[in-house]
This record gives structure tokens, C-alpha cells and sequence, in this order.
């Protein structure tokens, strides 16, 4: 079975969404799209136990203090790519602040946290408690790297799974 | 068997007291809906009857089908039927391809054939147009562009004689900006229509938030660049997005309205329950590629025009009859060119006349005395005008020629004929003295003169004294025999010979020269010689006498006698010897003119 599904990615700006995606996607548009309209589509396809999933990744322009997230890129979102950045605390925080507000309104959906730049694990802010933390909370954080490419199909493939097949 | 219904109770009993009361109202009803409870236990009875129930749908079945049918654009009933149809004929196919095959055959052979025509209208067409546009200036522009541009030739007449042309039709979910079905035109490439899709609804979302619309608002279409279009109709539950080549009329939104409409009356339980699975919309493609659409621009070939296969034929016989014209005019040209090669003075080397000339040019040399070449040609009815005679000028030796050049340049007088023969000028008449002398000092210097006999040439009184000196010679006075007496019958020819001396007197006067005659006596031959010598004598002197006694000079004469010695005529008979009794006449000078 062929399924598509919409994914978008949240998470502070800079943070690395977009380098994130980059290696992995197929694009036909630049990035400058995301500075002017806000977006990005790109497309993810990946199997995930016998099924085919065409992901459409809505690489959303960061939440910062300027900017507030553009809430209607995200209705009939599918699932959601949660993307902190490990040397900055605040990005995580922020990620799961935005998480919590996505889920309360009529676009929840199932979504995987990745922290980001694990190449520079030397100078995370993130520890591995507060991972731990997050653990007991429900969260299986993934560590990824944009860089080395670390954790990103693994993060692809757990959301598939979690969109595909929901626990119940 | 019918299950047994018991009768039901409007309420359940409330109080033991009602009981009674109760009891009695099922009498009351038993007596009467005793008729209803029956026929209501027989609509349960066929109700419940699987076989029966299949029997009453069998009969309503056909008109509640047709009844749906004649509502019209509502398809619920196709879109309920094609899978059972689709699988019920794939199954067949599947089991017996036979059955099949050969209820579709007497559709299938027009179909073929009507497509095969299709095609071949639309090949010739195409290879029409293709002629109209390699051969045209346009065509040459497209060429150039299809040069520049690294587009085919056949793409860019393609482009330019599309008033527009639907290349792409999108259908979009909603709610996840999801691509469910996209139909692509023949020869259009493809683009990643699931991104395109994703970011046409964003697109939607920005210009909406970023002009503070109305929800329903949309972006209803974006032109990029010279001929591109997007065109957006959007519904509750999915959109379409039609991209267009060209400008399409405002009549096709309505066109992709009622596809979109359609979409959410067939698909709407779908669009609802979307759950990413777009499998399910793959029967959409019917329904999208509806709303393709063209226009071409209509070129209409210019009409056959038999003006301008008149105006060829015409120009062709024209030329035909030119040629023919021209083919005549030049055998009668050469012909004259044969004319004036036998005419004397003329020497043709060439004739020509070029291509498109009407103009004939001859090469040659002609005589000075020879005809005038445009006499010639009028002679031979040609239009000297055309003429154009490149003849240097030589001297013939012809006689003719010769002859006239001499007549030419020593301008004979009145009288005087002037041949050649052989170059030799022949000179004859009469003519005064100093021109006689013009002739012999010149005539040897003409061109062709090769000798000049004045033989024939006589001076003014020359001719009149040769005729007089002509008839004195044949004149006779005549004698009887032995008698120097001149007989009186003799009187008319004696008076003719003095005429004759007058005239010859004076005409060698007039010559400057000095008439002189021998007046001759003959005998016959009776007697002997000395005496007929004598009687000669006589007779010689006396007609001498008689002629002075006439009025003429004595000092003309010279009398003398020949006797028998010389006779006229034979001596055998009387009449001969008559002849020879007589006086003859000889002019001794002038010599002039001399007697051949």
C-alpha cells in the first residue's frame, strides 16, 4: 500500500531543520522559499513495513521572537519532526512548548523529537538527564546530525511507524 | 416457518388493577384489527422471505434503475456499479477472452477504423501545417526559436498555434494539502506534482494570511510569465488545479467547476476519510481528464485559386506562342541571310539575336555598290527596325559590281552603256570627246577594271555618218550594156546617193575631217578587158559629173575603174550581168568609226 502523508517540521530557527532534510529529500524548490512564504516542500519516501510512504515535508520557517509559527501550514498535518538543537537548551524547550500547543489544537498528530548537531556533542547544553527525562515522559528523543547524517532515516522511519501503525 | 408475533402491548401493565381493563381492550382489538393483524403478519411473513424479498426487488429493480438514470448528472449509481461491473467483466476476460472479444467485435472494427482515420486526418493536418510553417517567414521566426531555445521544431509550432492548451490537472485534498490524482496532457513533461501541490496550498494559506482574507477566499489564479497559468477552483473538501498553457476562456472555470463538483458528489465519503491511501482516487482520472481542453488557432489554408492557374497557363501559352513567334521570325531571317549571300557585294558571317532580344545582328562586309540591305529586307517583308547590320565595306570584283562602280564614278552620258566582263570594261554609244578622254585616263583605275575596250564608242555624228556611209555602200547606179549614159530610171537612186554624200560631206566637216569617196565603175564581162576598163572609166566619171552637177565638191571624188575585174554578181545570165554594169560608192575617210 502506497500512503502519503504531510509532515511538518518544527522547531526554533536555526535549529537545523533544513540542513536536517537536505541530503535526504528530493526538492525542486530553494530555500529561499522559506524566508519569503514561510515554507518549503520537500518529499521523503521511505518503506516502513511493506507499505510505501510518500512524505511531503513542510520545512517550516523557525519560530523566533520575530516570527510566530504560521499555524495554518500545519492543518491535516500528518505527524511532525520536532527539531531542537542539542548546544542550545532553549531550542528544546521550545520545541516541546510548540509540541504542546499543536497537539491541543485540531491538527494533533504523532510526533518525534530530534535534537540536532550530535557531531558537537562537546558543547551540548542538553544533557543526557534531561533525555532521560524526557524518556519517562512518553518522548523517545532521537540524537541526529546533519552533518554526518546521523539519526535522520532513523527519525523518518519511527514517525512513519507511529503514523501508520498508532499504539493504541 | 413464520414466527408467531404476539400482539404487543402499547404500554406494559402499570397496576394489577388495570389487568382487567387490559384484558379487555386485547378483546377489543382482536375484534377490530383481526383483518389488519393478518395482512400485517403476511407483509412480515414476506419481509423475512430472502426468496420472496429477491422477487419483489427483481420487479422494481429495472425502473427504480432507469428512474436513476433519468435524474441525470447525479453518478452515484455508475460510481456503485463499477467495481461489481469491472470485476464481473475482468473475470470474464479471465475465464473465456472468447465471449468477450467477440461481443465487443462489431463495436470494435468501426472504433479502429474511425481511429486509424482520426489519426491519418490529423497526420495530414499536422504535416499540412508544418509545410504552411517551414515555408513561411513565421516559419523561419519558429525555426529560430526552436534553434535558440533547444525546443523541436514541431514543439514550438506546437506552443504558437495553441490559443491554450491544458497541460496539467491537479486534484489536491484539502485538509492535508495531499496530492490524490494528477492527469498530465500527451507530450507534456511531468513536474513533481506532489511538491507542487504541497506549496500551491501553502501558497493558498500566505496570500490569504498575508492579505487578511476571508477563509473561503482563495487564490483563484497566477500567471507566470508569457503564457503559463495556474488556474485554482477550490471546494470544501479537495481543489483543482489546472495549469494551462495559454489563455483559456472564462468558460472553462465552469468547466473545472463541474468536475470539481462531481469529485466531492462521488468522492466525498472518501475526501472525509483520507487517510493518506491515494489509491483510492486512481478512478478520478476519468473524470480529471474531462477537463483537459484545447484551442487551436485556425489556420485555414487560402482556398485553391483558379486565377492563378489561369494567369500560369496564360503566361505558359504566352511564352509557348513568343517561342514560336521568335522560331518563325528566325527561319525567315536566315532565309534572308541566304538571300544576301547570293546577292552580289554581300559577304554574311553571322546572324545572331539574343535570348530575350527581339534585335538580329548580321556580321559581314558588303560592297559600297551593292543593293541597300534595308530594301533587301523589305523585299523580303522583314521589319528593318529589327535589323542591326555590323557590314564592313570591301570592293567587290563581281562584273556587276564592277561595271556599276565604274558607271558610278565616271558618269557616263546619255547613251553610253557600260559592262563588265571579266573585268573588262566595255564601254559603248556615243559620247563627246573630253569624257572619252576622262574614260581611258580613269577607267583603268577602278577597282576591278582590269582592261577598257572602247570599241563600241562612237563621237557625237559618228553613228548618223556610219549609217549614211552604210546606205552609200549598197547603193548602185546601174548601166546598159556598152553606155556610160545614166539611164533615166536611174534618176531616183542617183538622187539618194548625192543625199547620202551631202550628209556625209557635212558630217566629216563637222568631225574636223575631210570627206573623201571612191566613185568605182564596173563592167560585165562582154568585150575585151581594156575596153570594159575604159567604159568603166567612163561611166565612174560620168556619174562623178552628174553628182558635182548636183551641187557636191568635185574635190570629194576619186573616180576610178575596176572594169570586170571585180563583179557584183556571175556573169551567167542577162540579169546578173545587169548587176554588174554599175557604179559603186566607198568612203575612204573619214575612218572614224571605222567598219568592224
Amino acid at each position: 500500500m502506497e500512503y502519503k502523508k504531510k509532515i511538518c517540521m518544527l522547531g526554533s530557527f536555526s535549529v537545523g531543520k533544513t540542513s536536517l532534510v537536505r541530503r535526504y529529500v528530493q526538492s525542486i524548490f530553494d530555500d529561499k522559499y522559506l524566508t519569503t512564504v514561510g515554507v518549503k516542500v520537500d518529499k521523503k519516501q521511505i518503506q516502513s513495513g511493506g507499505d510505501s510512504v510518500v512524505m511531503m515535508l513542510w520545512d517550516i520557517y523557525g519560530e523566533d521572537d520575530f516570527q510566530k509559527l504560521r499555524m495554518s501550514y500545519l492543518r491535516g498535518a500528518n505527524g511532525y519532526l520536532l527539531v531542537a538543537d542539542g548546544t542550545r537548551r532553549a531550542t528544546l524547550e521550545k520545541a516541546l512548548e510548540i509540541n504542546d500547543r499543536v497537539q491541543a489544537g485540531p491538527d494533533a498528530a504523532p510526533a518525534v523529537l530530534v535534537v540536532n548537531k550530535a557531531d558537537l556533542a562537546a558543547d551540548w547544553e542538553v544533557t543526557p538527564e534531561m533525555l532521560e527525562g524526557l524518556r519517562t515522559r512518553g518522548w523517545k528523543p532521537l540524537e541526529s546530525s546533519a552533518k554526518t547524517g546521523q539519526g535522520v532515516e532513523d527519525a523518518f522511519r519511527a514517525l512513519a511507524e507511529m503514523m501508520l501503525r498508532p499504539k493504541q | 416457518m413464520p414466527e408467531s408475533i404476539p400482539p404487543r402491548d402499547p404500554k406494559p401493565p402499570r397496576k394489577a388493577a388495570a389487568a382487567e381493563d387490559d384484558g379487555g381492550l386485547a378483546e377489543l382489538r382482536e375484534i377490530l384489527f383481526h383483518a389488519e393483524r393478518d395482512e400485517l403478519l403476511a407483509l412480515r411473513e414476506r419481509v423475512h422471505d430472502f426468496g420472496q424479498r429477491a422477487h419483489d426487488v427483481s420487479e422494481v429493480l429495472p425502473e427504480a434503475v432507469r428512474l436513476r438514470a433519468e435524474e441525470g448528472a447525479d453518478e452515484q449509481l455508475t460510481e456503485a456499479l463499477r467495481p461489481t461491473v469491472e470485476r464481473t467483466l475482468k473475470e470474464s476476460v479471465e475465464r473465456d477472452p472468447q465471449v468477450v472479444a467477440e461481443a465487443l467485435f462489431p463495436a470494435m472494427g468501426p472504433s479502429i477504423r474511425r481511429a486509424i482515420t482520426e489519426y491519418f486526418r490529423t497526420l495530414v493536418q499536422s504535416f499540412d501545417q508544418a509545410m504552411q510553417h517551414s515555408f513561411s517567414i513565421q516559419g523561419i521566426r519558429w525555426r529560430m526559436e526552436a534553434f535558440r531555445t533547444g525546443k523541436s521544431f514541431s514543439e514550438v509550432t506546437l506552443l504558437h498555434s495553441l490559443v491554450y492548451r491544458v497541460e496539467q490537472v491537479l486534484l489536491i485534498h484539502r485538509q492535508t494539502s495531499l496530492l490524490l490524482h494528477r492527469v498530465v496532457a500527451p507530450e507534456i513533461a511531468a513536474m513533481d506534482a506532489d511538491m507542487m501541490s504541497g506549496l500551491m496550498s501553502a501558497l493558498q494559506d500566505y496570500a490569504r494570511d498575508s492579505l487578511h482574507a476571508e477563509k473561503s477566499d482563495a487564490l483563484e489564479s497566477f500567471r507566470v510569465g508569457e503564457s503559463l497559468n495556474c488556474w485554482v477552483e477550490q471546494g470544501p473538501k479537495a481543489m483543482l488545479v489546472a495549469v494551462i498553457r495559454g489563455d483559456a476562456p472564462q468558460a472553462y472555470r465552469v468547466k473545472l467547476r463541474e468536475v470539481l463538483e462531481r469529485v466531492h458528489a462521488i468522492y466525498g465519503r472518501r475526501l472525509d476519510q483520507f487517510n493518506g491511501d491515494v489509491s483510492a482516487f486512481d478512478p478520478a482520472a476519468d473524470l480529471l481528464a474531462e477537463s483537459f481542453a484545447s484551442q487551436r488557432r485556425q489556420y485555414t489554408m487560402p482556398p485553391p485559386r483558379p486565377y492563378f492557374t489561369w494567369s500560369l497557363a496564360t503566361v505558359a501559352a504566352v511564352f509557348l506562342v513568343w517561342r514560336l513567334f521568335l522560331g518563325v521570325q528566325d527561319w525567315r531571317w536566315e532565309r534572308f541571310v541566304d538571300v544576301l549571300r547570293e546577292q552580289p557585294g554581300y559577304t554574311i558571317t553571322s546572324l545572331h539575336r539574343g535570348w530575350f532580344s527581339r534585335y538580329y545582328e548580321l556580321r559581314g562586309m558588303r560592297d559600297p555598290q551593292s543593293e541597300d540591305p534595308f530594301v533587301l529586307l523589305e523585299k523580303q517583308g522583314l521589319n528593318p527596325a529589327l535589323a542591326d547590320f555590323q557590314l564592313g565595306r570591301y570592293y567587290s570584283l563581281d562584273d556587276a559590281l564592277v561595271a556599276k562602280r565604274a558607271r558610278a564614278l565616271l558618269a557616263p552620258p546619255p547613251g553610253v552603256t557600260i559592262v563588265a566582263e571579266g573585268g573588262v570594261l566595255r564601254v559603248r554609244g556615243e559620247a563627246q570627246a573630253d569624257w572619252i578622254r576622262l574614260l581611258e585616263t580613269r577607267a583603268p583605275m577602278i577597282a576591278g577594271v582590269r582592261a577598257v575596250d572602247t570599241g563600241g564608242l562612237l563621237l557625237p555624228g559618228q553613228s548618223e555618218f556610219v549609217r549614211a556611209r552604210g546606205q552609200l555602200a549598197g547603193a548602185r547606179i546601174l548601166f546598159n550594156e556598152g553606155s556610160a549614159e545614166i539611164r533615166p530610171d536611174q534618176r531616183e537612186p542617183f538622187d539618194a546617193v548625192a543625199a547620202e554624200l551631202r550628209t556625209l560631206d557635212q558630217l566629216a566637216h563637222e568631225m574636223g575631217d575631210e570627206l573623201s569617196v571612191e566613185v568605182v565603175g564596173h563592167t560585165d564581162s562582154t568585150g575585151p578587158d581594156s575596153a570594159n576598163q575604159r567604159l568603166g572609166q567612163y561611166r565612174a566619171a560620168r556619174v562623178m559629173q552628174s553628182l558635182v552637177r548636183a551641187g557636191l565638191r568635185v574635190s570629194i571624188f576619186q573616180p576610178r575603174s575596176v572594169g570586170s575585174s571585180q563583179p557584183l554578181a556571175g556573169e551567167d545570165s542577162e540579169a546578173e550581168r545587169q548587176i554588174n554594169r554599175c557604179v559603186t560608192f566607198r568612203v575612204v575617210r573619214p575612218a572614224a568609226g571605222a567598219q568592224p
